[in-house]
């Protein structure tokens, strides 16, 4: 089953992009800021991450440059959710932007072509 | 829904999109309708129309876009009942049951799963149905069940995080029974609509307030609600609105004549175009007479003119022209004057002001006349007499915009002493006001006409006698022999009456 780590400080829209994900057919881990998400990835390897940019403490670049540092994590493709304009945002190895507000259609349909369709578990 | 776009305002830099309820003036009074993927609460006490708003809403959208609607009932009228209900309204497509409006029963599944059963089903059905629309009616009975109220708005939270991903369009039907919502949940919505149903003096009365509208003007205050076979239907106040003056409106006054020789010389040719008369005048002096006068003068010129009145209906109005010998049914027959009769009943005065506007603004010819008899029909719809004054001061001034000359005629006391207007606000909000009275001269019943006011225009101020023949209305020479006429006290000063 293809897992997406969803890193976001907002609570109702971190619960939201999760069960539209769920519903989809993924598998997904939550966390509540970059943090958390750090903590995570150290016992697992999701197969995409979607983060909020900005987050306290270590915003969404930051949690992305952190795992571009890491050998076991730099190739886990990442999404950014961020209200910024797209050309707003610094350089990094992210491999799209989501511009919020966004809809849960665009959110899966990024999502399939990026890690592809979910394997549902039978 | 109105379609006159000269009624709104200028765009701003940017507008989020809108979806129309389609709820006649209900999308006017919020700007263009529901913010897209908004979360709005409707309060209202039982019977006061919240389910045929949402249901009409979910009805006019299947009809508009391919996308669903999903109405989810928790603990409200059953599904059968509520359709039942509903199959006599004109906006209901029993084919669209079903397919474009699904009805979702999610009361079991709050009783069994709690709240976070409820999102679940909510998230599910957001997902398999990707609706426009969802309304949740009963969400009061949410409320209950909740373990806590921040368990509720914590669940609130949540669904809109939902809906926002969907852009979904969320109506959350409450039943409240307080005069004014003030909840917590308020803070949370994107919108706040009241609908009350209550008894002022022996009328039952239902309005439509907004409380709250995030991202968007409104118009603000109550607003009276109608609800017909059409389903339900809003009448903004009169007072709120405002119209630009059609693009191709001309500056340029002219006189516009009632067609009686005296008397438009003593207005220096007629009422200003564009302009506002108050006749008054006692039962009988004349009023409806001389209305129709200066309807079919303007038909005779080519002007074309509307009669709204609420006493006598169009036959024995034409019958009453046809006995002074006034043309009145050839006018009526060639489309020139259109009679507009409101029958004797409990109307709405912002219903009938929208008539008579909508009317004027249907017909764009130039140098309209319209002649409302009885301003007393308005009064007697105020549901609130403090409104009158605005009131008619917006109606006038909307009339103006649209370069329609108007005549209003005002019933005085029949032998009464003194003036004794009813609504001494109209005299102030027209630029004309021509008096009709009676007065008793040598044991008998004359009547004279005389311009009180005129603004910014020269008139002849002097008192004539006028009659009403067979052959139209005749304006005599001054009255000069009459002492104190407008105190209705006339007494000889000597020498023969005119």
């Amino acid at each position: 089953m293809k897992t997406v780590l969803v890193v976001d400080d907002e609570y109702d829209l971190l619960q939201a992009v999760c069960a539209a994900l769920e519903i989809e057919g993924y598998k997904t881990l939550a966390a509540g800021n970059g943090h958390a998400a750090l903590e995570l990835l150290k016992t697992t390897r999701p197969d995409l991450v979607v983060s909020d940019v900005m987050m306290p403490q270590l915003s969404g670049y930051d949690l992305l440059k952190a795992m571009a540092n890491d050998p076991r994590l730099r190739d886990v493709p990442s999404v950014l959710m961020s209200a910024i304009d797209t050309g707003g945002h610094p350089s990094g190895r992210w491999n799209a932007v989501l511009q919020k507000p966004f809809t849960a259609e665009a959110l899966v349909d990024l999502v399939g072509r990026l890690i592809g369709e979910p394997t549902r578990q039978h | 829904m109105t379609t006159n776009d000269t009624r709104h305002d200028p765009a701003p830099r940017f507008q989020e999109e809108r979806v129309q309820s389609g709820i006649a003036r209900l999308d006017y009074i919020l700007k263009g309708g529901f913010l897209k993927g908004g979360t709005y609460a409707i309060y209202g006490p039982p019977g006061a129309g919240k389910t045929i708003l949402a249901n009409q809403f979910c009805y006019n959208n299947a009809r508009r876009e391919e996308r669903r609607s999903v109405y989810l009932t928790v603990l409200a009228e059953s599904h059968g009942k509520m359709l039942k209900h509903l199959r006599p309204m004109s906006f209901f497509d029993a084919a669209a049951v079903g397919r474009q409006v699904k009805y979702i029963a999610a009361y079991q599944t709050l009783k069994d799963q709690g709240l976070g059963g409820l999102l679940q089903l909510v998230r599910r059905t957001l997902a398999a149905e990707r609706p426009s629309i969802l309304v949740m009616d009963g969400f009061d009975a949410l409320e209950h069940l909740a373990s806590s109220p921040q368990e509720a708005r914590e669940f609130l939270h949540q669904l809109q995080a939902s809906t926002a991903l969907t852009d979904t369009t969320t109506l959350l039907c409450v039943v409240s029974h307080g005069p004014e919502p003030r909840r917590g949940e308020n803070t949370l919505v994107d919108g706040v609509v009241e609908l009350s149903d209550q008894l002022i003096g022996p009328r039952g009365v239902r309005e439509l307030t907004v409380h709250k509208f995030r991202g968007s003007d409104y118009l603000r205050g109550r607003h009276e609600v109608e609800i017909t076979a059409d389903g339900m239907q809003i009448h903004p106040r009169t007072e709120v609105q405002f119209d630009r003056p059609p693009q191709d409106a001309t500056e340029e006054r002219v006189r516009m004549a009632f067609g009686v020789p005296r008397l438009d010389e003593m207005m220096e040719g007629g009422v200003p175009s564009g302009s506002a008369l108050a006749l008054l005048g006692a039962p009988g002096a004349g009023k409806t007479t001389l209305g129709l006068s200066f309807l079919i003068e303007g038909a005779r010129q080519g002007q074309k003119g509307v009669y709204f009145g609420f006493y006598e209906p169009p036959p024995r109005l034409v019958e009453k022209a046809r006995s002074m010998g006034l043309e009145l049914e050839k006018f009526v027959a060639a489309g020139m004057i259109e009679l507009v009769w409101q029958p004797p009943l409990e109307h709405f005065m912002d219903s009938l002001a929208e008539q008579l506007l909508e009317k004027v603004r249907g017909e764009q010819a130039p140098r309209r006349r319209l002649f409302i008899d009885g301003i007393e029909g308005f009064r007697a719809a105020a549901l609130y007499q403090e409104r009158m004054p605005r009131f008619l001061s917006a109606l006038t001034n909307q009339l103006r915009m649209q370069d329609v000359t108007t005549l209003v005629s005002e019933e005085l006391a029949l032998f009464r002493p003194h003036i004794d207007m009813p609504n001494p606000e109209l005299a102030n909000v027209v630029e004309t006001v021509v008096l009709l009275r009676y007065v008793e001269l040598k044991s008998q019943l004359r009547r004279l006409v005389s311009v009180m006011k005129m603004r910014e225009s020269r008139h002849d101020t002097s008192i004539r006698e006028f009659r009403i023949t067979d052959r139209g209305i005749d304006v005599q020479g001054s009255f000069e022999s009459a002492e104190a006429i407008l105190s209705g006290e006339a007494r000889l000063a000597g020498g023969s009456p005119p």
